[in-house]
């Protein structure tokens, strides 16, 4: 899986699911959960369920947040989900103890992103991501873990500093995507870069949000700079010709290439060429 | 030449639109005015002075908008003398003016003349209440009528922020300040009578005068003339939708690689969110690409004042001030200029400055498959509106900008005809939706490059497409026989009539 913006999208919006493919994010999270009120889930699902049937010219991923399995809105969610065609189901509250039950309704050729967003499920994330291979990424969801925490959440963030860090190395030892918190503060858009500047120092390569105007910000930091696809180019030539004469390590302006960084320039290739960034 | 009374009255004898031709300038001079302008203790005073006989043509501005006391007041006195029959030419007409709803079911105002309408008075014509259809014109045809004597105007009340000692009339000053007295200078010029209205009568001449003295025969003060909080929004804002947000970024797409986006550059753009979206992701690419132009005209806001003072345009052409910054500006940046409707927009004026524009941005409330715009009723055939500058910048400026989405809670803004045609398909050169841009065919060499460059082109029937495919195809509005107003072109030719709604 591989996106860098995640744009949530409450499922009992009509106009807003409308112009969702329009936004220009990676992929949509149309969402059951916290912003539908419990009164709306019948109707939400129903919406959803249309919406999708009859999207037409698909310009991103399309994920559903199912409802958590502590409440009584989540198998009828998925008797709907399994039904569409859909790029991942978004479990909140993930544990193993709710994937098991996931795990008995879901449709099997669906991927699966687990939102760990407690104290708990952070620090079970290694059990929780290995449960299944239908797991593709985990998204951090820092507002519950701080309400789990009693602690308040900051627009620098040093609250969450080990949570992320500590969210990111367990993804990226379990090849799974690393999914960011949403930025919070809607009009901050220097915080926003800033912040975003700092996840991607520590692994990140994808974000979630809440507000569409965040979605070219993100993409603007997360995205390899020219400078990072020149010099991929480079070191994946050199890597060609060095190889050809046996060679498996090579200096570049100083510094040892390896396999490792072989396999970094291709990753950034890879998504300047397939996103036509340059 | 033809009278525009005559042809309200008889609309079966006006001549017709038969497509953009070129209109030929002309040299105007206004009669020469040297008048010494009387006080008058209070308005009724002033009224029965002005001896406003059946039948009399009656203007306003309407720069104080929505703050507007003037015209109520005005009428409430003219109501007193027990005349009718009359017409009235206000630059346009706003929710405050409700007090013509009553004056227009008793006949007493039975011809209105217009570039915009709005709130009960709109709605009132759209019901057909007034006895002969709405004449709707542009800004620059408001001038070009007056100056050309197509209309006479017999009286003239004036909204005058401030008045200096010598009657000098200025808008950028005094408790109801509002910019730019740009659109009674006509009616200032080549009216009968002139009379002025103000709440701040100054001693000592004021710098600068949007109306000279020497024109005006009588005035008064008053307590207030308007509602400051409702003349001028204290800010325009940027809009969050991110929608909007899209499409302003595909319009600075298209401005980018048009072929015209250099220096010298001359621009217009409206006050709406999407508009002033347009404007800031404008001026970020001129930043960038080190582009300086010449001057940015309108209808002026905060974003545009900016502009200007970030060194992007030489000079500001001022016609209306939207913000309490423009305002300002107006007041004390000697490159942010004030001009008359006339030379604005006037067909007839060869110093017209939407005639050097390069690029303007507009909306639309529904747009055909040949480019014809609406901007005078909505989708339901109600009138909400008017071409204001619409028609105008679009005849002057090299590339007309329509940026709108493409529906709206299943409204959807391509149709194949439109209920009324305000701006001709002709001078609209694309326009800009969510889901792709759609260039006029006329464009051949202009479509194929802005494919080659990834943008997102589409044909107009394409978008309609899309939105039929989304929204359902709407049914036709029916309509009665009975013509509730006229959409005039701005050379003096009609280019469509409103019919009443059923």
């Amino acid at each position: 899986m591989n996106a860098r913006t995640f744009q949530f999208i409450p499922g009992n919006n009509p106009s807003m699911l409308q112009s969702s493919q329009l936004l220009g994010a990676d992929a949509i999270i149309i969402d059951l959960e916290d912003s539908v009120s419990i009164d709306e889930k019948d109707s939400a699902r129903k919406l959803v369920q249309k919406h999708v049937e009859e999207l037409k010219n698909k310009q991103c991923m399309v994920g559903v947040r199912i409802n958590p399995t502590d409440s009584k809105f989540w198998e009828d969610d998925l008797a709907i989900t399994n039904k569409l065609n859909l790029d991942f189901i978004l479990v909140p509250k993930a544990s193993v103890d709710s994937l098991k039950q996931i795990k008995t309704k879901i449709n099997k050729d669906v991927d699966i992103i687990v939102l760990i967003e407690s104290a708990n499920s952070l620090l079970d994330i290694k059990n929780i991501l290995a449960f299944d291979q239908q797991i593709k990424a985990a998204l951090f969801g820092a507002e519950d873990y701080a309400a789990d925490m009693n602690i308040v959440r900051t627009s620098k963030g040093n609250e969450i500093e080990w949570a992320r860090n500590y969210f990111v190395i367990n993804c990226v030892a379990q090849n799974k995507l690393a999914i960011d918190t949403p930025f919070t503060d809607s009009d901050d858009f220097e915080g926003l870069r800033n912040d975003t500047l700092y996840v991607k120092s520590i692994g990140f390569k994808s974000r979630s949000c809440v507000n569409p105007r965040h979605i070219d910000t993100i993409h603007e930091v997360l995205n390899p700079t020219l400078e990072e696809y020149k010099e991929a180019k480079e070191i994946v030539e050199l890597n060609e010709q060095f190889k050809k004469e046996g060679k498996g390590v090579f200096s570049y302006k100083g510094k040892m290439v390896d396999l490792p960084i072989v396999k970094r320039c291709l990753a950034i290739i890879d998504i300047c060429e397939t996103r036509g960034l340059y | 030449m033809v009278k525009i009374l005559d042809i309200i009255k008889d609309h079966n004898k006006a001549p017709m639109f038969d497509g953009v031709k070129k209109i030929a300038k002309k040299d105007l001079t206004p009669p020469n005015k040297n008048k010494n302008a009387k006080q008058y203790k209070d308005l009724q005073e002033l009224v029965k002075a002005a001896n406003i006989k059946d039948g009399d043509v009656i203007s306003f501005h309407h720069h104080l908008r929505n703050g507007d006391f003037v015209l109520e007041k005005v009428m409430t006195e003219i109501q007193k003398l027990g005349v009718k029959d009359l017409t009235l030419a206000p630059s346009a007409i706003f929710p405050t003016h409700k007090i013509l709803v009553d004056l227009i079911e008793k006949g007493i105002v039975t011809k209105i003349i217009t570039a915009y309408l709005s709130g009960p008075v709109a709605q009132a014509v759209s019901e057909g209440k007034l006895k002969y259809p709405a004449y709707m014109h542009s800004h620059g045809a408001r001038a070009r009528m007056i100056e050309n004597k197509e209309l006479e105007i017999d009286h003239t009340f004036i909204a005058a922020p401030t008045m200096d000692s010598q009657n000098n009339i200025d808008g950028t000053t005094g408790p109801s300040a509002c910019g730019v007295i740009a659109y009674p200078a006509a009616d200032a010029m080549y009216a009968k009578n002139v009379y002025a209205i103000t709440d701040n009568k100054i001693d000592g001449t004021s710098s600068k005068a949007d109306i000279k003295g020497n024109l005006i025969d009588g005035y008064v003060i008053l307590d207030k003339i308007g509602d400051p909080s409702k003349i001028v929004s204290g800010t325009t804002k940027i809009t969050t939708d991110p929608i909007g947000l899209i499409i302003a970024k595909q319009a600075v797409e298209f401005i980018k690689h048009s072929g015209e986006f250099k220096n010298g550059l001359c621009f217009q753009t409206g006050a709406g969110g999407m508009s002033l979206a347009v404007a800031k992701f404008m001026a970020d690419e001129m930043k960038k690409q080190n582009i300086k132009g010449k001057y940015a005209l309108g209808g002026i806001t905060k974003y545009i004042v900016d502009m200007m003072k970030d060194g992007l345009f030489e000079y500001l052409l001022d016609t209306q001030c939207f913000d309490l910054d423009a305002v300002k500006s107006v007041g004390i940046n000697k490159e942010h200029r004030r001009i008359s409707s006339s030379l604005y927009a006037s067909p007839l004026n060869k110093d017209a400055a939407v005639d050097g524009l390069t690029f303007v941005v507009l909306g639309a409330t529904e747009i055909d498959l040949d480019f014809n715009v609406n901007v005078l009723t909505s989708s339901d055939g109600v009138i909400m509106g008017g071409s204001g500058g619409h028609a105008d910048t679009s005849a002057g400026a090299k590339f007309t900008i329509i940026v709108s989405k493409l529906f709206s809670s299943r409204i959807v803004l391509i149709k194949d005809k439109v209920s009324c045609i305000t701006t001709p398909g002709e001078t609209v050169d694309v326009l800009v939706t969510e889901y792709g841009m759609a260039i006029n065919p006329k464009h051949k060499e202009l479509i194929a490059s802005l494919k080659s460059k990834g943008l997102n082109i589409k044909t107009i029937k394409e978008l309609k497409e899309i939105a039929d495919n989304e929204c359902g195809v709407p049914a036709n509005l029916e309509y009665e026989d009975k013509v509730i107003a006229l959409s005039e072109y701005r050379d003096g030719t009609i280019i469509d009539k409103l019919k009443k709604i059923k």
